[in-house]
């Protein structure tokens, strides 16, 4: 697990209280019951807590949370905090 | 002419006195204020209110979206499913088109406005949450409920200030009577503890500044009052036809007799000194009951603690009721004032009231205002024999609404449950 992947499945528990057995890489945002508003609320938050900049146009409910993940690490910010 | 009763099957409550009907109803007839300081008003010129307990977020009738519903909705959402619940309803199996939804609220998810104003200040627009508008729009909680319940008749949002849980249980009636829904959970819910809201309040002199002493600052009817406390919390009524209620062999808890609504006309805040908005409502309230002043037994009053709603309240209740000198109360001295729920709230008290024959006691209150010719219940809860009760809600804007229940005893034996 990359510490990336941790700090999803975190903020997802904590700010989404969607609980953490529910969270696999291949579950898609959709199976954890977010719509459109609900993923870019999530990118809201990742840009808020992490300074980690994403664009709304990819806020998508059928991307994974590995998908996420590699969106994150993408943009260079594995570290950011 | 033949009118068909309507009646209480269902209650939902959350209250700074519990979270549900059972821990809120005896919380109150306990007598205890819940005021206390609160951290989130840290600061402030008032610094203390009545807030709802903790709950767990994801009790079974919020589920995991808690985080997407504003605290008001929260509240809405709890007391509903605990109404529906009570009433023996069951979403799954209702008829949603024959089922409406009205819910009374001041100021909506006004906590949420707040929050990302803030956000939009110092981190800017791209910050600022899309579920704003879902979160914060009055309308939302009815909405959320109608969702939640599969309701989907009439979904209507009533806005009367502090009068609008009233107001939504007299809309919710008219729907009924008319024959436009079968069933209607009606109340209100309100979130509004919040800095800004609390600010503005203190700055207009509506609370209480005795900040030394949370739990004894409201004061209904004292002589020594000076405003009210902020509260919050929501409470869902269920209202049938009786026919209806009878025919799912549902338990009467008590029937809503009359409602009056009106106008002051006279100012924006403050009350008509001689509250004749309020006697005209009241007077109302029972020509709709077709009942006579000497048969009301109890007045859950609106009774904020303010100097002037106070004054001009008493004034009316004497006006309209002198005589017969039916034990009022005021509850808010215990759960503050709830705003655009208090009216709802009080609503199920006053049902509580007529189901269990008990009035509860006006907290805080030592010394009636020597003005106040009224037969205020201090000290501890009282008994009373079977009787019609009235719940007084005004709000600002002038605006008036006195609902009257009746013990389901009335209805004769013939046509109970």
């Amino acid at each position: 697990m990359s510490e990336m992947y941790k700090r999803l499945v975190g903020l997802l528990e904590e700010q989404f209280t969607i609980p953490a057995d529910k969270i696999t890489p291949e579950t898609s945002l959709a199976d954890l019951d977010m719509d459109s508003l609900a993923v870019v609320e999530l990118f809201v938050r990742i840009q808020e807590q992490w300074n980690i900049p994403v664009d709304d146009s990819e806020a998508d409910p059928d991307l994974t949370v590995r998908d996420v993940e590699i969106l994150l690490d993408a943009r260079g910010a594995g570290g950011a905090q | 002419m033949n009118r068909e009763e309507i009646v209480v099957t269902g209650l939902g409550l959350v209250t700074p006195a519990g979270v549900g009907v059972k821990e809120s109803w005896s919380g109150v007839c306990r007598g205890e204020s819940t005021a206390r300081r609160d951290p989130a008003l840290s600061g402030l010129p008032v610094d203390f209110s009545c807030r709802v307990p903790d709950f767990e977020s994801d009790l079974p009738s919020l589920g995991p979206r808690s985080w997407r519903l504003d605290r008001y909705a929260q509240f809405a959402v709890l007391a509903a499913a605990e109404a529906v619940d009570g009433a023996g309803l069951d979403p799954e199996r209702w008829d949603g088109h024959r089922v409406g939804i009205v819910l009374g609220t001041a100021s909506g998810g006004v906590g949420t406005f707040e929050r990302e104003h803030t956000r939009l200040l110092s981190k800017g627009p791209a910050l600022v949450s899309p579920l704003l508008m879902p979160m914060f729009l009055p309308n939302m909680a009815a909405g959320q409920v109608a969702i939640d319940f599969r309701a989907s008749g009439p979904t209507l949002s009533t806005s009367t200030a502090c009068a609008s849980g009233s107001t939504a249980i007299g809309v919710a009636r008219d729907l009924l009577r008319s024959g436009t829904c079968d069933v209607v959970l009606a109340g209100g819910a309100e979130a509004m503890i919040t800095p800004v809201c609390t600010a503005a309040f203190a700055k207009m002199g509506a609370l209480s500044r005795r900040g030394d002493s949370p739990a004894d600052a409201c004061r209904p009817f004292d002589a020594t009052r000076d405003g009210f406390v902020m509260g919050e919390g929501a409470a869902v009524l269920v209202l049938e036809r009786q026919q209806h209620a009878r025919s799912r062999g549902a338990t009467v808890l008590a029937v809503l007799a009359g409602y009056g609504a009106t106008a002051d006309a006279h100012h924006p805040t403050a009350p008509d000194p001689k509250g004749r908005g309020a006697e005209l409502a009241l007077r109302r309230a029972l020509a709709d009951a077709r009942a006579t002043p000497e048969e009301v037994g109890h007045v859950n009053a609106h009774g904020t603690g303010t100097l002037l709603n106070d004054a001009a309240e008493a004034n009316a209740l004497a006006r309209v009721l002198g005589a017969a000198r039916p034990a009022v109360t005021s509850t808010k001295a215990v759960t503050g004032h709830a705003l655009g729920a208090a009216g709802a709230i009080e609503a199920a008290f006053t049902v509580l009231s007529v189901q269990h024959g008990l009035v509860p006691p006006t907290a805080n209150l030592h010394d009636l205002d020597p003005a106040i010719d009224l037969d205020v219940v201090a000290g501890a809860a009282r008994e009373v024999a079977p009787h019609l009760a009235l719940s007084n809600s005004f709000g600002f804007g002038g605006q008036n609404a006195v609902l009257a229940f009746r013990p389901a005893s009335s209805l004769g034996e013939a046509d109970r449950s």
